[in-house]
């Protein structure tokens, strides 16, 4: 069985910072004219800036790349300058500052004045300490606190302003925070079960249009063909299909949006990015979402330390997991599909495979081998269980457990002190940050023995859990334990088993029991029809009984020989009429004159068809309808069924 | 009508008050005798190789000395088979062999269903579902008797010597093969008539005594031989002990150990994976039940022509 786990409460991720790309709008006012240029990024905050279309290259070398940028304009006014890349304008409409000389020193740069501007002209302000001028200049509707910088290029000291505006994509996955600046959404990153159920992926652009941060008629009025003026793009990662719809539908196979060139018309064609999309796992993995927004900026607007095609990324780890948990069971491997229902079918181990001591447990379960702890020699009755994590992962835990106490788990086939699993626990949990741990449980998945301890059901699940303990995956198998057990396990230091194995090879150890002892009150005949005060005989005396088939229901008449329409004469004078299958058969009587009665009881959980057969002057027992064939008793040659 | 032998009947009674009086020795080796037999049973069953075989010859169980010296016993050993009897049907053949009582099973109908079985002896001892068991026929024949003997020999007589007065031969010798099958029971009041000088049942009388009282005896020697040996042919009817209890154990005592008591954690402790496991357990559970409802109601819902 396969189940998702909602991942509520899930620890997770959200983008990480700094993702901002920035430009400088095209109009952005220049001064002195020609002469600007633009301020190369901090490399560790990736901000790639483009500049305006007019630069001082001449200038480049005198330039502090050290930078500051002050970013951007809050309200409440409790800005700070600082290299706070994470942040963004409130609004596409906002100016940020840009400014930048020297290196800046920001050891102590309290703002010491906040002045909102807007400057019809660009202002100017300087002043020195004593060791250095100190520049600045600032444009636009702004709010700015002054930085302290120190000129380190006495020469060339001067700053310079442009419009910038940033831009953003952002990934957000379904159940985990929002918080942009979360690192969870790359480590771990986000668990979700295979084919579990579909999971929200939200895609958030700032601006909410990309044409708004690069109006591709920003230089003529046109579209610029080519390059694209934006591309929007989502790689899938590892193991999952993306659908446009929460149910249903086909896998998108084209994950890019924005602005592509259409052979058929012969120009760019703009897509709109989607902005809900969702993720079906459909396979182990781990990888990682990719969400961009990218531009392409015209050649003639690139300029220095700007890059040609600006993006912003996001990505969210996500691991697909599959738990899995493969049974077998008395007919073999369990299917998927069966997990559930019907379930695995496994013996109650009532039987005693190594002839032990008959009084421990008797007179019901004698010697019974369910009853042990050691090892148990010739014991058989254990099913394989496999347990598989994929990915192999290194970090939560795996949790095996049962429902009740009917299933033992084992790591050794015929049990064994030191071999227990789940013996006398409901869980077991292996730490895959352990190494042993990691270790063992890697050792172990591919050798558990499931016992049947109790007759009746019992779930065994097996969990994937995220260090937080939050469950991710599950994987898990409905036991049946069954075994035939209306009445006694035959004893093995009297002969009895031996010689109901001998005579009827067709039993199966567990499948049979023994209602009744021995007697010769009764016979399999008269138990057939329900009878147990006489003994049914076929001829007539001087055979032992006192009521006979021929004798007593021959048909036409009595004749000394048993034959087949006497047997029938005799179940239709008991109310039984012929069938020909034996699904329908309430009776099948025997080629060597013996019958056994259909049985209604729980043994078997339905799996199996129980019949009664009283054994000639033995003992009444119950047992798998086929499993008395090709012994003593032939095989089934009539059916007939109770009116 | 009154009874026949209200004198007879009460000392045949009397012989024994209840089982429980029999002297211990007798009842000694009665047992020590039946054991002999079951074993000897089981080992000639063994020896034939027919050990489960439901088609056994009938001399494996009466072709043998332990068998033979049950019948020895004679009516003496009567109320020790009817216990056993009680309890298993296999003694009945010693018991009907024992006290030459014989019982007849007639079926009306012929099709099941409209038809039943009944005990000609007995004839409220009827059953639809097939002949009364061995068990209760016997019971009834024991607890009715010696009074019902008795009150069926007088009837059986008179119609015997009615039938025979009118010449009617075949019906008469039916009516006196009835009088036989009636048993040593009937000795006592085939003896009254006797003392009447009735010489027509001596035949009975012989067949009934294993000819210890020749077919062709004189009245007067035959009434002898009954003061002489009637102490050991008067079955000691009375009433039996009670029946011992069951001797299986019940089902619930042999139930299963108790699940491990570290499986069951006290509520509130169980790991919430146990709990997880425990509701789809309660929800398959809960499913298999519905289908084999749904599955059963379609059964039952009668097919649409």
């Amino acid at each position: 069985m396969l189940a998702a786990v909602a991942l509520s409460n899930v620890r997770i991720v959200t983008a990480q910072a700094p993702d901002g790309a920035y430009y400088v709008r095209p109009d952005t006012p220049i001064r002195p004219p020609g002469d600007w240029f633009i301020i190369p990024p901090d490399t560790d905050i990736g901000i790639p800036i483009i500049g305006p279309p007019h630069r001082g290259d001449e200038l480049l070398d005198e330039v502090i790349v050290e930078v500051n940028v002050i970013l951007p304009l809050f309200d409440p006014p409790d800005f700070r300058p600082a290299l706070c890349p994470r942040t963004k304008p409130p609004n596409e409409d906002q100016y940020t500052w840009l400014f930048a000389d020297g290196w800046c020193n920001l050891e102590d740069p309290p703002p010491s004045t906040y002045t909102w501007s807007w400057p019809d002209a660009p202002t100017w302000g300087s002043f020195s300490d004593g060791w250095c001028d100190y520049w600045s200049y600032t444009v636009g509707l702004q709010k700015t606190a002054q930085v302290t910088y120190e000129v380190q290029d006495v020469g060339v000291d001067f700053g310079t302003s442009g419009f910038i505006r940033v831009f953003d994509a952002e990934l957000t996955f379904e159940g985990m925070s929002t918080d942009e600046q979360s690192t969870i959404e790359d480590n771990p990153g986000a668990f979700v079960a295979k084919s579990g159920p579909r999971k929200g992926l939200t895609l958030s652009l700032y601006p909410q249009d990309p044409d708004d941060v690069m109006p591709y008629n920003f230089l003529d009025g046109q579209p610029h063909n080519p390059p694209a003026p934006y591309t929007v793009s989502l790689s899938a990662g590892t193991g999952v299909q993306i659908y446009s719809e929460p149910t249903g539908g086909t896998p998108l196979t084209d994950l890019e949006w924005g602005w592509k060139w259409n052979v058929g018309q012969g120009k760019f064609i703009e897509q709109k990015p989607p902005t809900q999309l969702y993720v079906q796992p459909v396979g182990a993995g781990s990888g990682d979402l990719n969400f961009s927004l990218q531009f392409n900026i015209p050649t003639e607007c690139t300029q220095w330390y700007a890059q040609a095609m600006p993006r912003a990324d996001d990505h969210v780890k996500l691991t697909v997991v599959d738990v899995n948990l493969t049974a077998t069971d008395l007919d073999g491997q369990v299917y998927e599909e069966d997990e559930d229902n019907p379930g695995a079918f496994v013996h109650y181990n009532v039987d005693n495979d190594n002839n032990s001591y008959n009084e421990y447990g008797a007179p019901k379960h004698p010697g019974g081998d369910f009853l042990e702890t050691g090892m148990v020699g010739s014991e058989n009755d254990l099913k394989s269980l496999t347990m598989s994590l994929n990915p192999a992962l290194q970090c939560g835990s795996v949790v095996l457990a049962r429902s009740n106490g009917n299933a033992r788990v084992w790591k050794n086939a015929i049990k064994g002190q030191g071999n227990e699993i789940l013996v006398g626990n409901l869980t077991k949990t292996w730490d895959l940050s352990d190494a042993q741990q990691r270790n063992d449980f890697n050792n172990l998945k591919s050798s558990l023995y499931v016992e049947g301890y109790g007759g009746g059901t019992c779930v065994l699940g097996l969990f994937y859990e995220m260090p937080s303990g939050h469950t991710v995956a599950m994987d898990s198998v409905l036991y049946k334990f069954i075994a035939a057990d209306c009445g006694d396990q035959p004893r093995t230091d009297n002969g009895q088993r031996a010689g109901f194995e001998n005579n009827l090879p067709g039993l199966v150890r567990c499948e049979w029991s023994c209602i009744e002892g021995p007697t010769q009150d009764y016979n399999c005949i008269a138990w057939s029809i329900g009878v147990s005060t006489r003994w049914i005989g076929a001829v007539g005396p001087p055979e032992f009984g006192t009521e006979f088939i021929d004798r007593d229901h021959g048909d036409p008449a009595p004749n000394g020989t048993l034959e087949p329409a006497d047997v029938d004469k005799f179940y239709a004078d008991y109310g039984f009429t012929r069938v020909f299958t034996i699904g329908e058969a309430d009776v099948i009587y025997y080629s060597g004159f013996h019958a056994a009665k259909k049985k209604s009881c729980a043994c078997g959980a339905g799996k199996w068809v129980m019949f009664e057969s009283k054994c000639g002057d033995l003992d009444l027992i119950e047992h798998v309808r086929d499993q008395i064939n090709g012994g003593l008793y032939g095989n089934a040659v009539r059916f007939y069924k109770k009116n | 009508m009154m009874p026949f032998f209200p004198t007879l009947t009460i000392a045949a009674v009397s012989l024994l008050a209840t089982l429980d009086e029999a002297p211990t020795s007798m009842r000694q080796e009665f047992e020590a005798k039946y054991s002999a037999w079951q074993r000897q049973v089981q080992g000639k069953i063994g020896e034939a190789g027919m050990h489960g075989k439901s088609s056994l010859p009938g001399s494996l169980f009466y072709d043998n000395q332990a068998f033979r010296d049950i019948l020895s016993m004679g009516p003496r050993a009567a109320p020790f088979l009817m216990e056993k009897v009680r309890r298993s049907g296999t003694a009945s053949e010693a018991l009907s062999r024992s006290t030459k009582w014989k019982y007849h099973i007639k079926k009306t109908g012929e099709t099941y269903g409209n038809q039943a079985w009944y005990v000609l002896e007995f004839p409220d001892l009827t059953r639809a579902e097939g002949p009364p068991g061995v068990r209760e026929i016997w019971l009834r024949w024991w607890r009715e008797n010696p009074k019902w003997t008795g009150d069926r020999f007088s009837k059986l007589y008179a119609e015997w010597q009615l039938l025979s007065g009118q010449g009617k031969d075949k019906e008469a010798e039916a009516e006196y093969q009835a009088i036989k099958d009636l048993g040593i029971a009937a000795l006592p009041f085939m003896m009254e008539r006797v003392k009447h000088g009735d010489k027509g049942l001596m035949p009975a009388i012989s067949y009934l005594t294993d000819s210890a009282v020749p077919a062709d005896a004189q009245p007067a020697d035959c009434l002898d031989w009954w003061e002489k040996n009637k102490e050991n042919w008067l079955i000691p009817f009375g009433p039996l002990p009670p029946e011992p209890p069951q001797a299986e154990e019940s089902r619930e005592q042999k139930a299963p150990p108790k699940p491990e008591a570290a499986a069951a954690p006290e509520e509130g402790q169980v790991p919430p994976e146990v709990l997880e496991l425990r509701r789809l357990e309660a929800a398959a559970i809960k499913a298999a039940e519905e289908a084999r409802r749904k599955a059963e109601e379609a059964k039952s819902k009668p097919v649409q022509p």
